[in-house]
């Protein structure tokens, strides 16, 4: 693992000297040490705070639309340099996707590919390691793959890799970065299937007893709008939810009015939640390729990663379609086929 | 509950459904009237949000009607519509709505009788199914 990190520090200290990037999207060690922090590195000097580890969980692509807004304003030094980001296999998904999207070109980024074994949710360990009061010292990976071993105070317990890992590495068809300028680690071949038990248990439930379960899921949600800014496709400036904010005076015209469609209500209740959700997931869908960043940052706990699997899902079964594969690739509702389903159709 | 008419909300398009609609009504063709028409110029118009929005005002359900595929007035307004509407319906079942408050169908100008038909059914599922709370905001009133 060490050997890729210093690799990677040692070319964005290259690209950084040579002035090839202006900065470098990465993962620093956060405040504890089952987390990584995104970090912006921005001098050479600073390089040696990039790592990378099984904690660096965070998909990074959505700086790089984040970064589009605030360049906006200022234009002149915009676009002379290029951005260093470093791509997991699955997030290089949506790095595709936005690449389709023409939201990023392929000059203004730098992409710095890497072979992934499977990134661990720190929720998952640190219900394990409190069970045990173990503080974490350093965690390596068992050669066979199959555990982590965690060390602490000279003592090695060992975890089993499918225990502690996040939900998406379970069934992970893309460990290697998908498209890249550079690439660090060995790659790693695979043969795993998108596994859709979750989704297909929930759809197996009766009608209402899935109304139960996702009206209590739905009804947690505090429409904090954390599932919308992290997830890297939602990049609009004005949101549709955002609407509610228009203040209306004497002067505001009937255009804007009519613009700024009070969609959704700022008062949090089931039904407006399940606007909320319902209507990112039609704007995501076929878009989304399953990083699990919404769920990871949701501070609810909202089962998230159940409805984009559904949405990938679905739109694989009726549309073949399979969202950040393939940069020529058009979205999947500006397009249409003679052939679309229409069996619901009276 | 002895009598509960639904509250049936539709688009339609302006160039078949809505022109069906008034073939259905210069014929004196007879349809239930609990359907609240509004004339959208395509299906291709109607966005997932309509139908989430009339839902959640109260709607005991929603139907978009437009053109037959290959018949759309733009073209091809229609066949996003149906994509759109196919992941839609989706996601309201996995969600625990029942299939029958969204319905989409296409009806053209000329089928002033599979107007009322489909107004005829879609009114009868629905009052089937009884008053829609499961998306409808808190402090909806009749």
């Amino acid at each position: 693992m060490s050997d890729i990190e210093g690799n990677i520090q040692a070319k964005v200290k290259k690209l950084l000297e040579d002035g090839m990037i202006k900065y470098f999207i990465g993962y620093e060690s956060g405040s504890d040490p089952l987390h990584t922090t995104p970090c912006f590195i921005k001098k050479a000097e600073d390089v040696d705070k990039i790592v990378w580890n099984p904690f660096c969980v965070n998909n990074l692509v959505g700086y790089l639309t984040d970064d589009k807004k605030r360049e906006i304003k200022k234009d002149e030094e915009k676009k002379t340099k290029s951005i260093g980001i470093l791509v997991k296999g699955c997030d290089s998904k949506s790095l595709v996707q936005l690449l389709s999207e023409h939201k990023i070109e392929k000059n203004e980024v730098v992409i710095f590919g890497v072979s992934c074994n499977g990134v661990i949710n720190p929720k998952k360990l640190e219900k394990l390691l409190n069970g045990k009061s173990i503080p974490l010292d350093s965690l390596t990976l068992q050669s066979d793959g199959k555990n982590y071993i965690v060390t602490s105070d000279k003592k090695k317990y060992s975890f089993p890799k499918d225990k502690i890992e996040m939900d998406k590495c379970r069934d992970c068809t893309q460990p290697n970065t998908l498209i890249y300028d550079e690439f660090f680690g060995e790659k790693i071949k695979t043969d795993a299937k998108k596994d859709y038990t979750a989704v297909e248990e929930i759809e197996a439930l009766p009608l209402e007893k899935r109304w139960e379960f996702w009206s209590d899921q739905f009804a947690k949600c505090i429409r904090c709008s954390a599932c919308r800014n992290v997830c890297p496709v939602c990049y609009c400036k004005e949101c549709a939810v955002d609407s509610a904010d228009l203040v209306i005076t004497p002067q505001t015209t009937s255009v804007e009015k009519a613009n700024k469609m009070p969609w959704l209500e700022k008062n949090v209740e089931l039904a407006e939640n399940i606007f909320f959700h319902l209507t990112r997931m039609m704007h995501i869908a076929g878009r989304c390729i399953n990083c699990g960043e919404c769920e990871r940052a949701c501070p609810m706990n909202i089962r998230l990663s159940l409805l984009t699997k559904k949405l990938e899902k679905e739109v694989k079964g009726m549309f073949d379609y399979e969202a950040g594969i393939d940069v020529e690739a058009k979205p999947l509702l500006s397009i249409f086929e003679e052939g679309d389903p229409g069996e619901f159709i009276k | 509950m002895s009598k509960f008419e639904p509250n049936i909300i539709a688009f339609l398009c302006n160039w078949c459904s809505y022109a069906g609609a008034d073939l259905a009504g210069t014929g004196r063709l007879k349809y239930p009237p609990n359907v609240k028409t509004i004339r959208v110029m395509c299906s291709g118009r109607v966005d997932p949000m309509f139908v989430l929005k009339a839902l959640k005002e109260g709607a005991d359900g929603v139907l978009v009607s437009g053109c037959h595929p290959g018949d759309c007035h733009y073209v091809n307004g229609n066949m996003y519509a149906r994509r759109r509407f196919a992941v839609l319906k989706k996601l309201l079942e996995y969600i625990g709505i029942e299939p029958d408050r969204f319905q989409v169908s296409w009806v053209s100008a000329s089928e002033g009788a599979k107007f009322a038909q489909v107004i005829d059914e879609v009114t009868e599922s629905v009052r089937a199914l009884g008053p829609q709370k499961k998306l409808t905001k808190v402090g909806f009133d009749e």
